[in-house]
C-alpha cells in the first residue's frame, strides 16, 4: 500500500465516521428537543447564584423554576432584596408586591477577648461547634460568643469577618439576612433585624445582675434603669433581658447613655467602630 | 482459571492495583478541582462511571468492527476522542429530555466529561490489553469505581481540612498535593490484590 492510499483510507475512514456521528448527533438533538422556557435562562442569571437556600428552595435554578411555575413568589429570595424583586418583574413582565423589608444578621454579644472573663483557655479549639460539644466553656459566661468563626466560614457572601476582639463583625452592607449564621452559631447570639433597628440589647445572658457581673464587663445587669427611663415605654424586661419595642422606639438614645454597663448600644453606632 | 475468576480480578486490578488517579496518575485535573465539595465529587464520580462504561463499550466496538477491518488501527486515538465526544454530547441530549433529575444532577459535569482524559486512557488501555467485549465493560466499570474511591477519599478529607489549622505556607493546592501522594502510597500497599 502506497502513501496516497494510506492517506485516502485514514481520510475517509475518519470523514465517513465524524459523518454518521454528526448525523446522528443532529437526529438526536432534533429527536430530544426539549422546550425550555427562554425566560428561565435570564432569570438564573440574574438571581445571586449562591444557592444559600433562604428562599426554602434546594437552590437558585430551582426558585427560579418555581417563580416561572407560579409555585413560588417574586419576593421570595431574601438575598437579593429590593433590586432583584424590580429585575425580576422587569423580565416577567409582571408588577411587583409585596413590601420587602431588609434584615441583616446582628450578632448579641459584645462579650470579646477584652470585655469577658475567661474561665479556661481553649485557643486551640478550632471550631465554635467543637468547643460547645466539649460542654465546657472557655467563658465564664455561659451564653457568649464564642469566638472562633464558624458563622465567618459558613457566610455565602463573606459579609461576616472576626474582629481582633473574637466577636463576629457583620457588614450590613454585604450581609442579606439569608440566615444561614443563625442556624450555625450554637450559641444562638446571631439573630435577624431589620436594617433600620436602632437600639437593641447586645448581651443574651438570662442569669441575675449579679451572676452577670462577675462574668462580663458589658453585659446585662438587670438593674431596670433603660425600663424605667424610657419616654415612649419602649423597653420592658422579659427574661432578665431587655426586650425594644420597635414600633414604639424613637431612637432617642436616652437608654443608651443611662445603662451602666452599655449592654445596650446604637446598632448603628457599632457598626461604624473599628 | 475461570472465565469468572478472570473477570473479578480484572475487576480488582482495576479498582485498587491499577487504580487510575493514584497509580497511573491519570485524570489529575478533575481530581484536583472537584473534589473540594463533597456532593460534586459524588456527582462527578457517578457521571464518569456512567460515560465510561458506555463510552468504552462503544469504542471498543469501532476499533473492533471499522477500524480493524481496514487495517487502520492506527488511528484508534483520534477515532476514540471523536467517540467519546459525540458519546458525552448524545448522553447529555437524551438525559436532559428524558430524566431531567439526573440530567441536573450531573449535567454540569458532562461537558467536563468530553475533556476528560481517564475515559480515552480507558478506551485505549481495553485495546492494549485485548480484552473482550465483556472484560473491557467489566474494566471499564472498575476503573471508574476506582476514580469515585479517589474522588470521594479526596473530597473527606479535603472538607475536614477546611476547619484545621494549616500554616499559611501549605494552603491551598500544596497540602492537596502531599495529601493525595499519601493516598497513592497506601494505594501501592494494594498492588498484590488480584494477582
Amino acid at each position: 500500500m502506497n502513501i496516497g492510499t494510506i492517506i485516502l483510507y485514514s481520510t475517509l475512514t475518519l470523514l465517513v465516521l465524524a459523518g454518521v456521528f454528526g448525523f446522528v448527533l443532529g437526529f438526536f438533538s432534533k429527536a430530544f428537543k426539549v422546550k425550555e422556557d427562554p425566560r428561565l435562562q435570564k432569570l438564573v442569571d440574574i438571581l445571586p447564584g449562591a444557592n444559600c437556600g433562604a428562599c426554602g428552595l434546594s437552590g437558585c435554578q430551582v426558585f427560579a423554576e418555581n417563580i416561572l411555575s407560579g409555585k413560588a413568589q417574586i419576593d421570595g429570595c431574601r438575598a437579593g432584596g429590593e433590586e432583584l424583586i424590580k429585575q425580576i418583574s422587569d423580565t416577567l413582565g409582571v408588577k411587583a408586591e409585596g413590601n420587602f423589608e431588609k434584615r441583616i444578621a446582628i450578632a448579641l454579644c459584645h462579650g470579646g477577648k477584652n470585655e469577658a472573663n475567661i474561665s479556661c483557655n481553649l485557643e486551640g479549639a478550632p471550631t465554635c461547634q467543637s468547643i460547645k460539644n466539649l460542654k465546657l466553656s472557655p467563658w465564664v459566661c455561659e451564653y457568649t460568643c464564642l469566638g472562633k468563626g464558624d458563622c465567618a466560614v459558613i457566610c455565602p457572601f463573606d459579609a461576616i469577618v472576626m474582629n481582633e476582639d473574637q466577636l463576629p463583625e457583620i457588614d450590613p452592607k454585604l450581609c442579606v439576612g439569608c440566615g444561614i449564621c443563625v442556624d450555625q452559631c450554637p450559641q444562638k447570639i446571631l439573630e435577624l433585624f431589620p436594617a433600620k433597628t436602632g437600639v437593641l440589647c447586645f448581651c443574651k445572658n438570662p442569669d441575675k445582675g449579679s451572676i452577670v457581673r462577675k462574668a462580663c464587663k458589658v453585659g446585662c445587669i438587670v438593674c431596670h434603669i433603660c425600663e424605667k427611663k424610657c419616654p415612649e415605654n419602649a423597653i420592658r424586661i422579659v427574661n432578665n433581658l431587655p426586650v425594644v419595642d420597635t414600633e414604639k422606639c424613637t431612637v432617642c438614645g436616652i437608654c443608651v447613655s443611662v445603662c451602666p454597663t452599655k449592654a445596650i448600644t446604637l446598632y448603628k453606632a457599632i457598626s461604624g467602630k473599628k | 482459571m475461570s472465565e469468572l475468576q478472570q473477570l473479578g480480578q480484572i475487576l480488582l486490578q482495576s479498582i485498587f492495583a491499577q487504580n487510575l488517579v493514584f497509580i497511573r496518575f491519570l485524570a489529575l485535573c478533575s481530581f484536583v478541582g472537584l473534589t473540594a465539595n463533597f456532593n460534586s465529587a459524588v456527582g462527578m464520580s457517578w457521571a464518569v462511571t456512567f460515560i465510561t462504561v458506555l463510552a468504552s463499550a462503544v469504542s471498543f466496538l469501532v476499533y473492533h468492527y471499522l477500524l480493524v477491518p481496514f487495517g487502520l488501527e492506527y488511528l484508534q486515538t483520534i477515532s476514540f476522542i471523536l467517540t467519546i465526544a459525540v458519546f458525552v454530547q448524545l448522553v447529555e441530549i437524551y438525559l436532559k429530555k428524558a430524566i431531567p433529575s439526573l440530567h441536573r444532577m450531573m449535567g454540569i459535569y458532562l461537558p467536563l466529561i468530553a475533556s476528560n482524559c481517564m475515559i480515552l486512557a480507558v478506551a485505549l488501555l481495553n485495546i492494549t490489553e485485548q480484552y473482550n467485549l465483556l472484560e473491557a465493560t467489566v474494566f471499564s466499570l472498575g476503573a471508574s469505581i476506582g476514580y469515585a474511591i479517589a474522588l470521594i477519599i479526596m473530597a473527606g478529607i479535603r472538607e475536614r481540612l477546611v476547619y484545621a489549622k494549616i500554616p499559611n505556607l501549605m494552603k491551598g493546592y500544596p497540602l492537596i498535593f502531599i495529601t493525595s501522594a499519601f493516598i497513592a502510597i497506601a494505594f501501592m500497599g494494594l498492588q498484590g490484590l488480584g494477582r
